[in-house]
């Protein structure tokens, strides 16, 4: 993915290797959520802990959602006899 | 009675997360009770100051920075004399670690010389229920930083299934795909909901099993989710289902036919999350599939609206692709041979016909 750059520092070895790509991956999560607030402000720095804790709220939200549509799609299974319900029958077994 | 004050301003909260640093950094206190050590670990920690201070400028993540401005009371002074005991002055609200951080960058500033080390006394080390023992600003807010870093990591371990490894990257990695993953599946399964017409045969061109295979990792990503439709789904094998000829019953499903102005907008919302499934660059397989369910879904939705006798819907579609893709097919000179559009869109002979002159004359 990434260029593995290592830098010179004090505290050289694999934990500065990483800290790039765990810096990479973290933007790539942070341009995957929805951004509500940062049109205005784009600056380069993106907090971490933030980006984390959104990423959790959003897995949680679409966890939710996906239940919905699931409780809805058998709904509709179940209560129409038609072609849509044979079409969805299918697709799914 | 500072001490109380803060304690029920925060609750038992403060309380845990006090006492999981306080265990962190006991050893620390422990460290700091010799004159020697202090003056070895004052150094050391100095240097780390000094090392976090130029990563400051390299990293792009810096530590959160919120501007809160309504916790007032904790008007802290940063430096600890060695042999002071607990005073209200020294009290941290741990919850905010922001705060803290703040103060911390905020103090920096003010007082320049007080940089060092300041060392917990004696009589507050042994105090680990009720406060935090001050220790350096900066290894200290590292310490919190990642703590809360690996707090979230752990959370997100939970909520990502099949994450096994406990290391950041790999962590991080998961949950991008995973996110990836049930965006595309909550888009599959809001065009299904909405749009009853995915006809067989454009699924039977191949895309059948990707679009399957697409709704399996999908559901196969969440073993331990209990949908409703879960018992309805083979995680891992496919059997295809035999192409039955299903006959559109055009006039009863009309009603059911969703409003066009709903499903441009599931599609633009897939166009808009597609980009970013094309670098998939973990599974290449993935970004095929993913193209090819965008164009079973555009296809499902053409089709749709010309079950729905109105082409027009075709232009609400904000991709000009789309609408010409419909045209040109019904309306290519040489014709296409009729039996083509029929398999091809589930139709009858006489609507095809009915679509070329409507297509023809909106031409």
């Amino acid at each position: 993915m990434s260029s593995r750059r290592s830098r010179s520092s004090r505290q050289t070895g694999t934990s500065m290797i990483s800290e790039d790509q765990i810096n990479d991956l973290v933007l790539q999560l942070h341009r995957l959520l929805p951004e509500l607030g940062n049109n205005n402000r784009r600056s380069g720095k993106v907090s971490a802990s933030k980006v984390l804790q959104e990423t959790c709220t959003y897995i949680r939200n679409l966890n939710k959602e996906v239940d919905d549509l699931s409780e809805r799609l058998s709904q509709l299974l179940e209560s129409t006899d038609s072609a849509q319900a044979a079409l969805i029958r299918s697709l799914l077994m | 009675m500072v001490l109380l004050n803060n304690q029920d301003f925060m609750g038992l909260e403060w309380t845990n997360d006090v006492e999981s640093l306080a265990l962190k950094d006991q050893d620390i206190s422990v460290r700091a009770r010799s004159d020697e050590d202090r003056i070895t670990n004052g150094l050391k920690w100095s240097d780390d100051y000094f090392y976090y201070h130029q990563a400051n400028f390299h990293l792009q993540i810096v530590p959160e920075n919120r501007k809160e401005e309504e916790n007032s009371e904790k008007d802290l002074t940063l430096v600890v004399p060695d042999e002071h005991s607990e005073t209200g002055d020294h009290h941290l609200h741990i919850k905010d670690y922001s705060e803290y951080n703040r103060r911390f960058l905020r103090n920096k500033h003010a007082k320049p010389k007080r940089r060092r080390v300041q060392i917990l006394s004696d009589d507050e080390s042994e105090d680990f229920s009720r406060k935090v023992p001050l220790v350096t600003r900066k290894s200290s807010k590292r310490r919190i930083r990642d703590d809360m870093m690996s707090n979230k990591m752990r959370t997100l371990q939970q909520l990502v299934p099949n994450c096994h490894k406990t290391d950041k990257v790999s962590v991080l990695d998961k949950t991008i795909e995973y996110m990836k993953n049930l965006q595309l599946q909550l888009q599959v399964m809001s065009i299904m909901g909405t749009n009853p017409y995915i006809p067989q045969a454009t699924l039977d061109f191949g895309m059948h099993n990707q679009l399957l295979t697409a709704m399996g990792i999908a559901h196969g990503l969440n073993p331990a989710k209990q949908t409703t439709l879960s018992p309805l789904i083979a995680a891992s094998n496919w059997p295809s289902p035999p192409f039955s000829n299903l006959s559109f019953p055009h006039s009863s499903n009309q009603s059911l036919f969703p409003p066009p102005a709903s499903s441009p907008q599931c599609l633009c919302g897939l166009v808009r999350c597609f980009p970013t499934f094309f670098d998939f660059s973990s599974n290449t397989m993935g970004a095929l599939m993913n193209s090819r369910i965008f164009i079973t879904i555009v296809l499902s939705y053409i089709i749709g609206s010309i079950h729905a006798y109105d082409p027009d819907a075709l232009q609400d579609l904000c991709l000009p692709g789309a609408v010409s893709v419909a045209a040109t097919l019904f309306t290519a000179e040489p014709a296409l041979s009729e039996d083509v559009l029929t398999k091809t869109f589930q139709v009858k002979s006489k609507m095809v016909d009915k679509i070329k002159e409507r297509l023809a004359t909106k031409k």
